[in-house]
């Protein structure tokens, strides 16, 4: 049985009187790398801001190491490196200042980690941080979480204000160094495609409530879309047990579905529409592809 | 408690400070109303007082038996005061009671002095002018150094900025010789050129003798006093006039007044019922008749008249409304439990008095519960971790109110 | 560690440390200046009897410049770690976030009473060039009370600084001008002298009203 790194006890989180969800519960184990996924302003952020402690939750609790996540002592915070959204960090700093800085609170500390990534990016050490661009930045704040070298990471947002070249640096140094310590990772992000091949659970998050909470592998592999045309009679469609999501477009109908085919089949035929299984075709899907079709393109 | 309320507590302490001393400074500003101050003479004319007085928009001109006079005719009560005005209006006489009303005679034989309550505690430094007395010139002029007295009398020269050892040292030889026991414990002058002449120091030794310093053709010129070394002097004024008659007076610990004539220094006691040098304004005035003392505390003024051979002649006093009693003072005090006064207009100094006022102020207190609990309820705040913030109400009324008003408990508490 | 924190607050403030310092010294060198003008013009007798006689202040020109400094030192200080959830990165350090803050505000305060003691020092050898021991200790008693209301900015606009909410800061910066005013009434000389403990009572209280704001600040109260 894994040690339980993070533990999420039914929790619910209202603004005044806007949900943002209710009973959310999950479990972190270590060496897991958990993501956090959904679109912008359904909560991810809430979540990690009463992760960090940084937010009271209305009701429930998240447990880090045990200790409930608004009064983590300091003994415990020297265990967990934090990204915050932004890449926040001293930017009246230079590289060199920065790293001076953090060391003498981790007893951890490994300066290799960080110099070596700031080497290999040619970063100057005494340049400042406010000079430097987002990506710049992002190694910066990187290596000084990896030279920290936690049991935990919560990565909030990581891909804010990176381009694509950015973004995927900063995953394969991320990856290469987690299963080198066997760290056990939070991340959240709104971009997909960068993540699929780097965690193992995950949770997506929809308007007011929890859309999907399973293993990436198994979400991708029962998870699929299925196209089909229709002229003449028109399918009413609707979110139910059988279907997550759908879209139209003139004849064309694409159904996301965690059932099988003969099940959507015999769904259809139900509705009053008579098609048969040839005239389905199901499309294959990348993380991101079934993210979007479980979240909706809108 | 712990320290993150305790920082609540001191944010709304801070607020309850400032707002004691700044709300009812504002309230005064809208609330008072001109003190209708009355000046008090006595008139060698009708041989009574007679005083001026602002009241409810126009001047009241009295004489101490109630009768009323015009401006004019007040005016004509006191020669010695508006001979100008009574001159051009051609109705000087040219004698009273025997003395002699040209303009002349009268600016020879008038002299005022004042002593004003702030001056009591007004701090001072302790460097002073030393003129020369016999000069061959009519205007006095300021000397190039200061003195000091600690164990010996230094004259620094300001120029320099260095002790004039030479005269230093002749200076402690003559006070020494005279009997001066250093250092001194009072030092009191005229240090202006605008007097007639110069009359020097008085200066008060260690064990209390009064001596009189003065600068005479470079050379110290120093006398002992017979005056009484077991008089506590508390302050002397001195003010040199053409008179010559005083060279000042002496106010002593237990708020005795004494003149300090030029017979020999003799001292002349004044006998000045309920004054208060601390808290009240004091002037001497010498006309070519009378002699008259006035002292105030903003309600209630007095006025002593003497002869010129200070033989009691009356007194008056009128009353004004006292503070506690106007409609104003009782709302105030209804409102703001205390008030921490920084100034006071009897004192030089700044303070932080906290005074509480009057049992009236239950009444703002009890209001401001009320508006307290009321607030803290539709606010949903927890009152039972917070009850301390009750007590603050309780003990500061309006200031606590809005102490806990505007800076809310954690939503946690 | 706190040596790390030590570090960090110097590099926020030590441009605005150094130039209060300058701004300081600029003064002394503009009373000093003045003065010798005003002692060639006057001749010295008659500007030492304006001060013993008439209480005129020829130092009035650093009234309000400790309020000036406390309140850069307190935005240099503060702003940088307050915008865009900075605080966040400091309360995330292991270290508690009591001591954090209260650190935070000492090194301030320890960086205005060390730029205020050599502004005094300056002034005590300006002013003694010109005056006597009487004149230059009445100058700077008279002063103390203005370098107190320094403190006082610099405490009360650091706590509203780091409160989150706008409605609140604009009341504790109220209070703060209130406060300060209170240490700058003087107006002859000594005038506080006697009750400068009494008024020490309000810096005190200061000292930790940072901790309030900062925690609900931590709590993501708006």
């Amino acid at each position: 049985m894994s040690e339980k790194i993070i533990e999420c006890k039914d929790l619910t989180h209202k603004y005044g009187d806007y949900l943002v969800y209710e009973n959310l519960n999950f479990t972190v184990e270590r060496g897991r790398i958990f993501g956090l996924l959904g679109k912008n302003g359904m909560g991810k952020t809430t979540t990690i801001n009463i992760m960090m402690g940084f937010l009271r939750p209305t009701s429930g609790s998240i447990n880090i190491f045990g200790e409930e996540s608004h009064n983590l002592s300091p003994k415990t915070r020297t265990r967990i490196g934090l990204l915050h959204e932004g890449h926040l960090t001293y930017d009246f700093m230079t590289v060199e200042e920065a790293e001076k800085f953090f060391s003498r609170f981790y007893p951890k500390w490994e300066k290799k980690f960080y110099y070596d990534l700031m080497d290999k990016m040619g970063m100057n050490y005494d340049h400042k941080i406010s000079n430097m661009s987002c990506g710049q930045r992002s190694q910066v704040v990187l290596g000084l979480i990896m030279a920290q070298d936690p049991e935990l990471m919560i990565l909030d947002d990581y891909s804010m204000g990176l381009d694509a070249g950015y973004r995927r640096l900063f995953i394969d140094y991320l990856k290469h160094f987690v299963h080198q310590r066997n760290t056990t990772v939070l991340i959240t992000s709104h971009i997909i495609q960068d993540l699929e091949k780097l965690i193992d659970d995950a949770i997506i998050m929809g308007y007011q409530e929890i859309l999907l909470q399973m293993n990436i592998q198994k979400f991708i592999k029962s998870f699929h879309q299925y196209r089909f045309n229709l002229t003449g009679p028109t399918l009413e469609l609707q979110k139910d047990d059988h279907i997550a999501n759908y879209e139209t477009l003139d004849d064309e109908y694409r159904l996301y579905s965690f059932k099988d085919e003969g099940e959507i089949v015999n769904y259809i035929n139900q509705k009053g529409v008579d098609i048969v299984k040839e005239d389905i075709s199901e499309v294959s899907m990348t993380l991101e592809d079934a993210f979007i079709g479980l979240t909706g393109k809108y | 408690m712990n320290l993150k309320k305790l920082s609540r507590y001191a944010i709304i302490l801070v607020l309850i400070i400032s707002a004691s001393v700044f709300l009812p400074r504002f309230y005064h500003k809208i609330v008072d109303k001109s003190t209708r101050s009355p000046i008090i003479y006595y008139s060698p004319v009708i041989e009574d007082f007679a005083f001026f007085q602002h009241t409810g928009g126009h001047m009241a001109f009295k004489d101490g038996e109630g009768n009323t006079y015009s401006r004019k005719g007040y005016e004509k009560l006191l020669p010695f005061l508006y001979y100008r005005d009574l001159d051009k209006w051609g109705v000087l006489p040219d004698t009273i009671q025997g003395v002699p009303t040209d303009i002349t005679s009268i600016r020879h034989n008038s002299q005022r002095i004042r002593l004003r309550a702030y001056n009591m505690d007004q701090p001072t430094i302790d460097l002073y002018p030393l003129f020369e007395s016999q000069s061959d010139y009519t205007n006095l002029s300021y000397p190039p150094e200061l003195f000091r007295i600690n164990e010996r009398i230094e004259f620094v020269t300001a120029r320099t900025n260095k002790i004039n050892e030479k005269m230093s040292r002749q200076f402690t030889k003559d006070l020494k010789e005279k009997g001066f026991k250093f250092p001194a414990q009072l030092i009191a002058g005229n240090p202006t050129t605008r007097k007639p002449f110069d009359e020097g120091y008085f200066i008060v030794d260690n064990e209390g003798n009064v001596f009189h310093l003065k600068k005479v053709q470079d050379s110290p010129q120093c006398v002992k006093t017979p005056i009484d070394n077991n008089l506590n002097i508390r302050k002397i004024v001195i003010s040199e006039s053409v008179r010559r008659e005083i060279y000042g007076y002496i106010i002593t610990e237990s708020d005795e007044v004494y003149l300090i004539s030029y017979d020999n220094y003799k001292l002349i006691r004044l006998p000045l019922k309920n004054y208060n040098p601390d808290k009240m304004d004091f002037s001497f005035y010498a006309d070519p008749v009378y002699r008259t003392f006035k002292y105030d505390n903003n309600y209630n003024y007095y006025a002593a008249v003497f002869d010129s051979n200070y033989t009691f002649i009356d007194s008056m006093k009128i009353s004004l409304t006292p503070e506690q009693e106007k409609t104003s003072t009782k709302v105030k005090q209804a409102i703001f439990p205390f008030e921490i006064k920084t100034m006071k207009s009897f004192s030089s100094l700044l303070h932080f008095d906290l005074r509480f006022q009057s049992w009236l102020s239950l009444v703002g207190i009890l209001i401001s519960l009320i508006i307290g609990i009321f607030v803290k309820i539709k606010r949903d705040e927890n009152i039972k971790e917070n009850w301390f913030d009750f007590v603050l109400i309780l003990a500061t009324g309006i200031y606590g109110l809005l102490g806990v008003i505007f800076i809310k408990p954690d939503i946690w508490d | 560690m706190y040596r790390s924190l030590f570090d960090k607050e110097w590099l926020k403030v030590r441009w605005v440390f150094l130039a209060y310092i300058i701004l300081s010294v600029s003064v002394l060198v503009y009373i000093a200046s003045d003065l010798r003008h005003s002692f060639e013009m006057k001749g010295a007798i008659k500007n030492w009897l304006a001060i013993t006689i008439h209480h005129e202040m020829y130092f009035s020109s650093l009234r309000y410049l400790p309020m000036l400094g406390g309140f850069a030192l307190a935005i240099f200080q503060f702003v940088p770690e307050s915008f865009d959830n900075r605080f966040r990165l400091s309360f995330h350090l292991p270290i508690n976030e009591i001591k954090l803050l209260l650190y935070m505000v000492i090194l301030g305060l320890g960086a205005i009473i060390i730029a205020d003691l050599i502004t005094i020092g300056g002034f005590i050898a300006v002013s003694s060039s010109f005056f006597p021991a009487e004149i230059v200790s009445a100058s700077y008693q008279t002063m103390l009370p203005w370098f107190m209301a320094g403190l006082v900015t610099y405490l009360g606009i650091a706590t509203a600084v780091v409160e989150p909410n706008w409605y609140l800061r604009i009341v504790l910066g109220l209070i703060t001008y209130f406060t300060a005013s209170l240490y700058t009434q003087g107006t002859i000389y000594m005038q506080y002298n006697h009750i400068l403990a009494t008024y020490a009572i309000p810096i005190l209280l200061l000292t930790i009203t940072i901790i309030f704001p900062g925690h609900r600040l931590r709590k993501g109260a708006k």
